[in-house]
């Protein structure tokens, strides 16, 4: 055989075999859905329970086969570490080299706010279940919001503690190394001053601090009603039990936004952190038909109970689901369409998005209070 | 409200100053940043947790198994990280890059196995009691911590000067060839360093992680910046000075935190730093060596 038919033959065999594998590809119908969240360092425990909700979301879409007309999901996902410059090279990763239709995360704020842009350059939309912070979904229009932000929740915690407790005079701890928590103190200002309650004290603090003695002694003879907090489980905890150990009057309330809404707060405070106020979208007890089968199958697959994170993951891949559904095309702009003007029916109640791209309202959001050990609507 | 506000400076000095005492034995006598000490912190803190809950074991066993198995712990990694890097000329900058390394995937494998979820002590023990003196309360635990200091402090004082094996490792720190040469083995005074530096942060991880109840991986992190501070504010390898400096340190904090705004804090540790690099690079209460001319 000369070279050149040599060389045309094993040329069509490439082409062949090409063609079969592309077509192989075409007949699996999947659709990819990247998931980035924070699943080592620190903030672990915010990711991890996301994503634990995402993957028990998936599984059970996948058992009932897959989403209609679109195909089974496919996972892809990429840790962080809590970090903004690892989230912005997920995105570009999952984006360019997996060719995901839609991107669940990140967890952080400050991570949204660097990796957005990356979603829009590409057209890719992106579902944030966690970040609260002010303006993420303004990056752009393909940048949507699942999480109920501060200033939706922390002035409804506001009002029915001032109404049920008659607070008067109140303090204000916040973290000031963390942009969700300068954002909180902002937000608690504003909902002190349309309650007629005075702010006497403001007390600031670094995330990873420990010691707040200091504070909690200064504010001990200050006779104040309430404490309105800025902080994640850990540092709360630890302002708590510091607070009981001082011997701070009992009758002070603590309210605590989204960082306080963790079953990681009561296990690190105990006793501590009897009365504690927090405002939050879903609570575990909640029973409607949809909140007590989710409990009951992820206490079957995890064996620990679920937090607020992990239904907003579940939650957040229901919503992509139906949209990816329900969108008249696999295209991006056609699934971002969908996703905006969607209306469904799940963990938070009724759900649609605001024009802004932020949840249209607060649901069922539910004031809870520790009572007992344990979340309990107040 | 101020003697209160001293109170809980002290306390938070002596915190401060134990967490730092291991750290500038090993930067002061061996020569180099071990950064691997916040991880030694945080594993002394999981074995006494463990022995709390696993073995049932009560303060004073749980921290001395802590600290044996912390110290062994210690030797065996700095004989793999530091010790190579101890001979080479960059001894400063090659054992912060090592240790740094190490540290991270340390952290990592402590994530693995414990989670990142902090955790508590059993309920029960150590004493839960508060004491109060008219307006200012302090806890049996924080009076305990003081005292552990002072005691280590002196222990530790005593044994490097009056001991052989306390001379031996002052002798390797001040000049180790001419510690070969007299006959000293520079390969079992570094284990015994390393050995009292990782006993030294477990007793550390202990107590500081049973005083504000939470022991997590990263536990030992949040100290690591202020203990720096501390060290060379201290002088290093002085164990009167990390004392001292601890002291001063958590004072002032407290002070400025109460007086003048809490949003101040971390910047007075870092602005006393700077003072002290500028005024008094040695230090505080240096020790007094030969310097080479």
């Amino acid at each position: 055989m000369t070279r050149t038919k040599q060389y045309k033959i094993k040329m069509t065999a490439v082409a062949i075999s090409l063609l079969l594998g592309v077509t192989s590809l075409a007949g699996a119908a999947e659709v990819k859905v990247g998931v980035v969240q924070v699943l080592t360092g620190p903030n672990s425990k915010f990711g991890g329970q996301t994503y634990k909700g995402i993957q028990l979301a998936a599984e059970q879409i996948n058992a009932a086969g897959g989403i209609k007309g679109v195909g089974t999901v496919k996972l892809i996902t990429e840790d962080t570490g809590g970090n903004k410059e690892q989230a912005v090279d997920a995105f570009r990763r999952l984006i360019a080299q997996e060719h995901v239709a839609v991107i669940i995360g990140p967890t952080l704020s400050s991570e949204a706010l660097a990796a957005g842009p990356i979603a829009c350059q590409r057209d890719i939309p992106m579902v944030t279940v966690n970040a609260t912070a002010k303006g993420i979904p303004d990056v752009c229009s393909f940048v949507f919001r699942t999480s109920l932000a501060e200033r939706q929740l922390l002035p409804l915690s506001v009002a029915r503690a001032a109404a049920k407790y008659k607070i008067k005079r109140a303090a204000i701890f916040y973290a000031n190394d963390d942009p969700n928590m300068v954002e909180s103190y902002a937000i608690y200002k504003d909902a002190a001053a349309k309650q007629g309650i005075e702010i006497v004290d403001v007390e600031s603090f670094a995330t990873k601090d420990t010691d707040f003695s200091a504070q909690l002694t200064k504010v001990k003879s200050m006779n104040i009603d309430a404490i309105f907090t800025g902080a994640y489980p850990d540092t709360g905890a630890s302002i708590l039990t510091q607070a009981a150990k001082l011997g701070l009057p009992k009758n002070i309330v603590f309210i605590g936004g989204n960082g306080f809404n963790s079953p990681n707060l009561i296990s690190l405070a105990g006793p501590s952190a009897e009365g504690v106020i927090v405002s939050s979208p879903w609570y575990v007890g909640k029973a409607d038909a949809d909140n007590v089968s989710f409990v009951k199958r992820y206490r079957a697959k995890y064996q620990q109970d679920p937090d607020t994170y992990a239904a907003q993951g579940y939650q957040g891949m229901m919503l992509v689901a139906a949209a990816l559904a329900g969108s008249p095309n696999q295209t991006s702009a056609a699934i971002r369409d969908t996703l905006a003007g969607i209306r469904v029916t799940g963990l938070f109640g009724a759900f649609s998005f605001a024009a802004n791209r932020d949840p249209a309202g607060v649901g069922n959001a539910v004031t809870l209070q520790v009572k007992g050990g344990t979340f309990q609507p107040m | 409200m101020f003697a209160q506000q001293l109170v809980n400076g002290v306390v938070l000095g002596a915190i401060y100053s134990l967490f730092s005492l291991g750290f500038t034995i090993i930067f002061g006598v061996l020569h180099v940043i071990n950064l691997m000490y916040g991880v030694f912190f945080a594993l002394g803190a999981y074995v006494s947790l463990w022995a709390a809950q696993s073995l049932g074991l009560g303060l004073i066993a749980s921290i001395a198994l802590s600290a044996v198995v912390t110290g062994v712990a210690a030797i065996g990694l700095d004989a793999l990280i530091v010790t190579p890097l101890r001979r080479r000329k960059e001894r400063y900058l090659a054992s912060l890059l090592a240790t740094m390394g190490m540290s991270l995937f340390l952290y990592a494998l402590l994530t693995r196995f414990f989670g990142a979820e902090p955790m508590r002590y059993p309920s029960g023990f150590s004493s839960e009691t508060v004491l109060s003196f008219g307006s200012v309360s302090i806890s049996v635990l924080q009076i305990t911590i003081v005292g552990i200091v002072l005691v280590v402090v002196a222990a530790l004082f005593w044994f490097l000067k009056k001991t052989r094996w306390g001379v031996a490792v002052r002798g390797v720190g001040d000049h180790e060839t001419a510690a070969l040469l007299v006959g000293l083995s520079p390969f079992r005074t570094t284990a015994l360093v390393s050995f009292i530096g990782g006993s030294l942060a477990a007793v550390a991880g202990t107590l500081i992680g049973l005083n504000f109840n939470a022991v997590q991986p990263f536990m030992g992190e949040t100290m690591m910046l202020q203990g720096f501070a501390v060290v060379v504010i201290g002088g290093l390898g002085s164990m009167p000075g990390a004392l001292a400096a601890g002291m001063l340190l958590g004072i002032i904090e407290i002070l400025t935190t109460a007086y003048i705004s809490s949003a101040y804090r971390d910047a007075v540790t870092f602005a006393l730093l700077l003072a002290t690099l500028w005024v008094l690079p040695q230090g505080l209460l240096p020790t007094s060596t030969a310097r080479r001319v």
